[in-house]
């Protein structure tokens, strides 16, 4: 377990030289929160930084040669597996924590109007994390497997099917087949399902997609 | 006497080379040169007893155990550094040592400290801001400050002048001056560090030819020269590298053969840079 | 005692430090019970092997030169003198008879060989 908490603390190292983008990226969440005078953008622009972000590793990892460095720590693939999705679980966690308070903080200092309600605002930020998890859960194993260069050509994947599911959801017929007013009225009804189902979904995906990543990063040759 | 690191028979197959057959063993207390010609398959092996390179057959051991059983065990105590950095460039020293420690129970920061000091490198530096050769001392220090016990350097002397290779020398000596340690390091060219190595591991084209004591290797070959004409046809072929020239011949034999050559034959010692031009050359003309 | 290696010389180095140990014992410099340098620092020092710095040890103990105590060291052993000078003299007969053969085969007289071996040591006294 300590050495996954270590890789964990090496990958906000290797972060570390970027945080002044990050900051400025956090100063521009602000800024457009505030001229749009919505919190409810808020949840949206940061989990778009936090997408940008979470191949960073990858990608830094890459063009310093890191893998190398993994293989000389005393570390298993395994652990560098687990260790990086435990990391952008935590970066995803406090991004989260980060915008419920400053929305809390925002409201409170500005005299906003709220546009919609803490119930919604906190639905939308878990249905925002089971779409980022999806993310993480298709990109991650292509960056195990084939690095970051030769994955980045893969990674419209997801992007492309969410675009195709959101059309679906949009199509005459498919609203018809499924009753989905009936869902979300069944949904809604239940708090605990409003909430928990799409951090579980996303949970059970970044699951699936932590063992496959780890069979093929134990698989490739460095 | 126990081995610090043992390979047996290991294989690794790639499209246009392969690694074939390898086996050697480096005793505890000793320090290897890994030699062989560019190509010839070392940062493969190397990075194969890193499990960095799934190997396709063989045994490799480090600490009489299973290098990938007790890989975590093992490279716990294991110093690496490769002949080009794999830190984030944009870390201070400072920053090195803060992403490295928490990974080792026994990493010494006064040890770090020192090293640097004595290496004189910054430690408010960027690793981008460094020479090469300030690169590969960083690495050598990360790689002295866990009591690492086997020391596996991949072309160290690389990019290093002489006076660095000098340090690098004092440095490995004196590491070795505890019997339980060991050293593992590659090179293309031999360099005046092959003077500190007590075995000799010589590779080409993903073989063996020779592993085994240096001090055996040179008193095993000689260099002979003579005129054009003098050599029968069976005593060429008993001469490794045959080299013939305008006015004469030269080579590499074995000191046993010696005595059946003729007397007007000049022999020298043999160095290592003979022995490995010979024998590549004679690989090549196999 | 100081030992310096030369790279360049002919005779191996493993057998470089022999003589100068041995040679340092023969003087005196060495006495009985005197402790080697560890062969590691011996090795750092001299930046050579340890492999040939142990080989140089093991044939000053097989001559009788030093005792290896395990875990402490090298300790330069009792020598006899008389045995000491006897195997010297026994060099320097080898070497003048040596000398004597040469000079047969080049038909040298006595007078010559006796005059030559003058004009070397007078050479020597320098």
């Amino acid at each position: 377990m300590s050495k996954i908490a270590s890789f964990v603390r090496l990958d906000f190292y290797t972060l570390k030289p970027y945080k002044k983008s990050i900051i400025l990226l956090i100063v521009i969440g602000l800024i457009l929160g505030l001229t749009l005078k919505s919190l409810s953008v808020l949840p949206a622009i940061f989990m778009m930084w936090l997408v940008m972000y979470m191949s960073y590793p990858f990608s830094i990892g890459e063009k310093n040669g890191m893998d190398t460095l993994y293989a000389t720590l005393p570390l298993r693939r395994r652990d560098i597996v687990i260790g990086r999705f435990a990391f952008v679980l935590l970066m995803e966690f406090i991004t989260i924590a980060f915008v419920l308070l400053l929305s809390l903080l925002l409201s409170n200092l500005f005299p906003l109007p709220m546009d919609q309600s803490m119930g919604e605002a906190l639905f939308s930020l878990c249905v925002l994390s089971a779409v980022f998890s999806l993310l993480v859960a298709i990109q991650y194993p292509l960056y195990f497997k084939l690095g970051y260069t030769k994955a980045k050509l893969f990674t419209y994947i997801p992007f492309l099917l969410i675009l195709m599911l959101i059309s679906f959801w949009s199509a005459e017929e498919f609203s018809i087949a499924v009753n989905w007013i009936s869902v979300w009225q069944f949904i809604s009804a239940h708090q605990f399902l409003m909430y928990g189902s799409p951090v579980t979904i996303g949970l059970i995906l970044l699951g699936l997609s932590c063992a496959l990543s780890r069979r093929l990063y134990e698989r490739r040759d460095i | 006497m126990n081995n610090i690191l043992e390979l047996n028979g290991v294989n690794k197959n790639f499209s246009s080379f392969s690694v074939k057959n390898m086996s050697f063993a480096l005793p505890q207390g000793f320090i290897m040169e890994f030699i062989g010609p560019n190509g010839a398959g070392k940062t493969t092996t190397i990075k194969m007893i890193l499990n960095m390179l799934r190997k396709d057959g063989g045994a490799i051991k480090i600490f009489e155990k299973d290098h990938i059983l007790c890989e975590q065990e093992i490279k716990e105590k294991i110093g690496v550094v490769m002949d080009w950095p794999f830190y984030v460039d944009e870390w201070t020293l400072i920053d090195l040592e803060k992403s490295l420690m928490p990974f080792y129970a026994r990493w010494e920061s006064e040890k770090y400290k020192a090293l640097l000091a004595d290496f004189h490198l910054d430690r408010k530096k960027k690793i981008k801001e460094l020479s090469r050769g300030m690169k590969i001392k960083t690495m050598l220090a990360a790689a002295l400050s866990h009591e690492a016990d086997l020391l596996i350097l991949d072309e160290p002397t690389s990019g290093l002048d002489a006076v660095a290779r000098s340090e690098l020398m004092e440095l490995l000596s004196g590491f070795i001056e505890d019997e339980n340690k060991g050293v593992l390091f590659s090179t293309h060219i031999t360099t005046d560090l092959e003077k500190i190595a007590d075995y000799i591991t010589f590779i080409n084209e993903g073989k063996v030819l020779y592993s085994g004591t240096k001090d055996d290797l040179l008193e095993r070959y000689l260099i002979v020269k003579g005129g054009l004409g003098v050599l029968s046809a069976g005593q060429k072929k008993q001469i490794i590298g045959y080299r013939e020239h305008g006015v004469g011949f030269d080579g590499l034999i074995e000191k046993a053969l010696w005595k059946s050559l003729p007397k007007t034959i000049i022999t020298e010692p043999s160095n290592l840079d003979e022995i490995i031009v010979r024998f590549t050359k004679k690989g090549e003309s196999a | 005692m100081n030992i310096v290696i030369s790279n360049t010389a002919k005779a191996p180095i493993y057998e470089q430090i022999k003589e100068q140990i041995k040679a340092a014992i023969f003087s005196g410099e060495l006495k009985d019970g005197d402790l080697l340098p560890s062969i590691r620092r011996l090795a750092k020092d001299l930046r050579i092997s340890v492999i040939t710095t142990m080989r140089a040890y093991n044939d000053l103990e097989q001559e009788g030169f030093v005792v290896n105590v395990q875990g402490k060291g090298c300790y330069v052993q009792p020598q006899n003198p008389e045995l000491l000078r006897e195997q010297k003299l026994r060099e320097v007969e080898e070497y003048l008879q040596n000398a004597i053969t040469a000079a047969r085969l080049c038909k040298l007289s006595d007078k010559e060989l006796v005059a030559m071996l003058k004009l070397l040591m007078k050479g020597d006294e320098r």
